[in-house]
């Protein structure tokens, strides 16, 4: 049973850690960095994956957790007990990028967008941008999926004027 | 620009760095920062309350034996107040539970607002529960005790400057730091709650 559980875990962990490392660059400032966020995130989802409810979907409470740490970052929630997890067995490894790779740039400006964004609509429009539905945004922030709806109206219009500006 | 072309720019984000885990470590890892954690807490809460229950005992232990009427006076409002310190540290404990970080992020923000809002009053009634208990009985106990009129007048005074700085520190960790945390967390609420 625990070996199935931690099975899983790893599995879950595998399959969402690019998604998570890319809301984690979103949320990283000069107090933290995005792979320590990382860090952070992953051990909460290990924390929490007691409490998982097998019925709840797997990516929304991923998510879920993803965007509560990350958002606790950015308010210094916790100033004292930040930044000091050390997970050795967690390694980035850096890859040599062409500086001026189109995507590279395309991807930058769109990061920079999203940063200047409010702090809800920055996380509505990540989860968006994952591809997740409606109605698990709505599930993860806490809002009505008409609500979520109503926002991702005015948040796509001020990023599409933003990267238009950039462009 | 297309929406589709928005996320496919930000799913195919080119990857700068590979995440490797080495599997067989990575939960003994997690395990290993989780009880470094629960015992950080544990650990402050003995030292909180061990601290407040030898206050407790000694000055028990100086309301039972000594003899001069204000010392024994003295020594009882420190062991009461300690009890009520206990009282207080043990009611925070039950208060402040972690966050649970699989509520919605509306839910965990409120949360989070009841947590620091409590952590906040704390600091900031620091003289009623903590400082004004203690002092009151401290000073009450010195003069009991068989010192001289010039020892008194320099001790007393030292003791009350010390709790003004107490106190200043908490007032001003209140105003620092958990009322402008308070005013973001608010401000995420609102901003979250508009159209």
């Amino acid at each position: 049973m625990q070996k199935e559980k931690e099975r899983l875990f790893l599995t879950i962990i595998e399959k969402n850690k690019h998604s998570i490392l890319r809301i984690c660059k979103v949320y990283a400032s000069k107090y933290i960095e995005p792979e320590d966020l990382f860090q952070d995130v992953v051990y909460n989802i290990w924390k929490s994956y007691t409490s998982f409810d097998d019925k709840s979907n797997i990516d929304t409470w991923v998510y879920r957790i993803t965007l509560n740490v990350c958002m606790r970052a950015k308010l210094n929630v916790n100033k004292k007990t930040n930044n000091h997890f050390n997970i050795d067995s967690i390694h980035f490894n850096q890859i040599p990028s062409e500086s001026n790779d189109i995507n590279s740039e395309r991807f930058e400006d769109l990061r920079c967008c999203i940063s200047k964004l409010k702090e809800t609509d920055k996380s509505i429009v990540l989860l968006y941008l994952e591809d997740i539905a409606y109605s698990q945004i709505s599930e993860i922030i806490g809002l009505t999926e008409n609500h979520i709806a109503v926002k991702m109206k005015r948040i796509k219009k001020n990023l599409l004027e933003c990267l238009t500006i950039n462009i | 620009m297309l929406e589709q072309e928005l996320k496919n720019i930000w799913q195919n984000s080119p990857q700068k760095e590979i995440i490797k885990f080495e599997k067989s470590k990575l939960l003994i890892d997690l395990n290993h920062n989780i009880n470094k954690f629960e015992k950080a807490i544990r650990n402050r809460n003995i030292r909180e309350i061990g601290t407040a229950l030898f206050l407790f005992a000694i000055f028990s232990y100086y309301a039972y034996f000594y003899t001069h009427p204000l010392a024994k006076i003295g020594a009882i409002i420190i062991s009461l107040a300690c009890l009520f310190i206990i009282y207080k540290l043990k009611q925070v404990q039950r208060l402040m539970k972690p966050i649970n970080l699989t509520f919605s992020m509306k839910e965990q923000l409120i949360e989070t607002r009841i947590y620091i809002t409590n952590e906040k009053n704390l600091l900031d009634n620091v003289l009623y529960w903590y400082l004004l208990p203690l002092s009151f009985g401290m000073i009450i106990f010195t003069m009991g005790l068989n010192m001289s009129f010039k020892r008194l007048l320099i001790s007393v005074p030292i003791f009350i400057v010390l709790n003004i700085v107490i106190y200043i520190i908490n007032k001003l960790t209140v105003k620092k730091k958990f009322l402008p945390l308070i005013e973001n967390i608010n401000l995420s609420i609102e901003e979250m709650e508009e159209d």
